[in-house]
């Protein structure tokens, strides 16, 4: 009999990086499906070209770097979906290739990788074609007309995650079983909403399929978040308020990708600021009757 | 149905003693003073006395011969210092100290230990006469007992029992075998004192029926048929697994107490020692791989200590022991809840270990 002998615990919960991911990208199906639904085949065709040129890219970088091959992992297909979701369905081709390859080189490897990432991939990809590309990033043909669900089936959609904003409820269940946290998605809502409210900004300008894209998919990207408790609500709140100052002198697609990755910045310093406070109480878990 | 399964004698016994009263050849009877503060398990013959590999002790090897028992003499209403002595006597593992409150540990790992729910179940009038001979001895005027939430049958069963124990549920996490944590939560800084069920146990049939400790409630997980065992104190683990059915194919890992902050073990011919109450046979040794910390923070919101065990892992990962000192390496508990958690299946408590014993050494 050859025994073990290691350090505890010696159980271990069911779940690694590949759940994590790949359940992420199950929860991105459905608005997918319903993109393809409202957009027709160019929405696939984007949607693929992202997914099929994370995995090559991450494929050839670390093939040459003599690396471990990770495709399988999950985390490069996301980051195409991501971005995929976050393209007009009219774009020329060659623009999400592009997208993706700075996703991958620039936001993803060339900070070592995943766990290592300071910005959100996805949306560095997206920041640099907007600052290139402007014009080719907004949606510029009229869209189809049709009877419409509001929020289920928006044919008057421009991006291809505003096609099914409810199409993302997928989110109920990673946050269920905490793949996502739910700390920066509350404090994100709710300080939007706080500050709508104050501003008198019309809510339902803002509450598009990107919106939720950013709320639950991006900005709960783990490497590129606090990692402290309260830092993670701070995120949340600065993301929200960041939002609003954008969109009151840009537009709101914008808006939510450079607040998610203006407070990446500041994750680090967040993190720093909000080291657990030694003296709390350790009440919560005992319950009196 | 029967909570708790009787171990049947086992053929030898090997029991830790610091300074033996016996010699080999000596015969000893159950319950016979063999040591300091240890006792014969079984009736026989010893054999054998030997040091142990790691310890500063001796073994002591018993063969057992027919189970004769010696009748067991009960003091009749014992003073507090009357009690410390007969626990003394009797080998039972615990500190008497004075306070006002006197807490059980009543919860379990689940659902790989269950021994204390299997005694509150079997003896729940003997773990309230513990309870009650504790209160006395340290002068305590509140007696409370902690439950998992997750078993109102064991809460009904003792609530029935008792008018003037405090039964308090608790939220059911593997953290709650921190009895600091406990402690503080209920005593809320007035003088308490920790101990278990099974302690409370021994300590009634020391006191009330005159029996030193020389058996122990066993979770046994991972055998043919899991179950708890009343074991006696210096069987091999091997035999309480034969207790159980034996194994059930070649076993990887053999684990002593909780699957979280448990001892794995070299062999299966370990003894059984006072203060064992679970034994996990594990047959698929693998953890998963390691892969980089991906900041999940999942870690970070299942310490109860509200540590950054990330930052921890790294740092002690990196040799920056400094940076550990200052995120407060020395108020890591070592549950593993942290690593239980963590996708990247980074041994944290093993990092943070490591880290605590280059600081230990520094200083
Ligand atoms: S760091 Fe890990 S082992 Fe230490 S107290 Fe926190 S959760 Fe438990
Ligand atoms: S749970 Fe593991 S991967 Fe996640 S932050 Fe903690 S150490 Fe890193």
């Amino acid at each position: 009999m050859k025994l073990i002998v290691s350090a505890p615990p010696h159980i271990k919960e069911d779940i690694s990086i590949e759940k994590i991911m790949w359940s992420t990208v199950i929860a991105l199906l459905p608005v997918t499906l319903m993109a393809v639904y409202v957009f027709g085949l160019s929405a696939l065709y984007i949607v693929l070209i992202c997914v099929l040129t994370a995995v090559l890219v991450e494929l050839i970088l670390q093939k040459m770097s003599n690396k471990r091959i990770t495709i399988k992992d999950g985390n490069a297909v996301l980051i195409g979906l991501l971005l995929a979701l976050l393209f007009p369905p009219n774009v020329p081709l060659w623009i999400p290739i592009i997208g993706v390859i700075i996703a991958m080189v620039f936001g993803k490897h060339a900070f070592g990788g995943l766990g290592h990432t300071i910005f959100n991939p996805s949306l560095v990809g997206v920041a640099f074609l907007m600052i290139s590309w402007p014009a080719l990033m907004t949606f510029a043909s009229t869209p189809r007309f049709g009877a419409s669900l509001p929020y289920i089936l928006e044919y008057g959609a421009t991006r291809l995650a505003d096609a099914s904003p409810l199409a993302m409820i997928g989110a109920l269940y990673l946050l269920y079983k905490r793949y996502i946290d739910w700390r920066i998605p509350l404090s994100f809502i709710v300080t939007l909403a706080l500050f709508a409210l104050l501003l008198r900004i019309d809510l339902s300008s803002i509450f598009t399929g990107v919106l939720i894209l950013g709320v639950f998919f991006l900005a709960t990207d783990h490497s590129t978040t606090p990692v402290t408790k309260i830092g993670r609500f701070i995120f949340g709140a600065g993301c929200g308020a960041l939002i609003i100052i954008y969109g009151q002198f840009g537009n709101y697609f914008e808006g939510i990708c450079y607040s998610i990755l203006l407070m990446n910045c500041f994750t680090a310093l967040i993190d720093l600021y909000t080291v657990p406070n030694p003296s709390r109480r350790y009440m919560s878990w005992l319950k009196k009757n | 149905m029967k909570q708790i399964a009787v171990m049947k004698v086992p053929e030898r016994v090997v029991i830790p003693v610091t300074e033996p009263l016996v010699a080999i050849g000596d015969t000893v009877n159950v319950g016979q003073k063999i040591g300091e503060s240890e006792h014969s398990s079984v009736s026989g013959e010893v054999v054998e006395i030997s040091k142990l590999p790691n310890k500063n002790a001796l073994s002591l090897v018993i063969k057992t011969s027919e189970d004769v028992s010696i009748e067991f003499q009960p003091k009749e209403n014992p003073s507090p210092e009357a009690i410390k002595q007969i626990l003394k006597e009797a080998g039972i593992p615990i500190e008497l100290i004075p306070s006002e409150i006197v807490i059980l540990n009543g919860t379990d790992e689940k659902p790989y230990v269950t021994a204390n729910h299997a005694l509150m179940l079997e003896y729940p009038d003997e773990i309230l006469g513990g309870l009650k001979i504790l209160m006395k001895a340290t002068g305590a005027s509140r007696g409370v007992i902690v439950i998992c939430d997750s078993d109102p049958d064991v809460i009904k069963v003792m609530k029935a029992s008792t008018k003037d124990i405090e039964i308090i549920p608790s939220k059911t996490t593997y953290v709650q075998c921190t009895e600091d944590l406990m402690k503080n939560a209920i005593a809320k800084g007035s003088k308490a004192m920790v101990s278990n069920i099974g302690i409370a146990k021994a300590v009634y049939d020391a006191v009330s029926l005159g029996k030193p400790l020389i058996e122990t409630v066993v979770t046994v997980t991972g055998a043919k048929e899991s179950q708890n065992v009343l074991a006696r104190i210096g069987a091999s683990l091997r035999s309480l697994i034969e207790t159980c059915g034996g194994y059930s194919g070649e076993p990887t890992k053999i684990v002593i107490n909780g699957p979280m902050s448990g001892t794995a073990q070299y062999t299966d011919e370990v003894p059984v020692t006072k203060g064992v109450y679970g034994v996990l046979v594990q047959y698929d040794g693998a953890m998963g791989e390691i892969r980089p910390c991906i900041d999940c923070a999942r870690c970070v919101d299942v310490c109860p200590k509200d540590l950054l065990p990330n930052v921890l892992a790294i740092s002690a990962d990196n040799a920056r022991f400094d940076v550990c000192v200052t995120y407060r390496l020395k108020d890591c508990v070592e549950c593993g809840s942290c690593a239980y958690v963590c996708p990247s299946k980074i041994p944290i408590v093993q990092l943070i270990k490591y880290a605590k014993a280059e600081v230990e050494k520094k200083e």
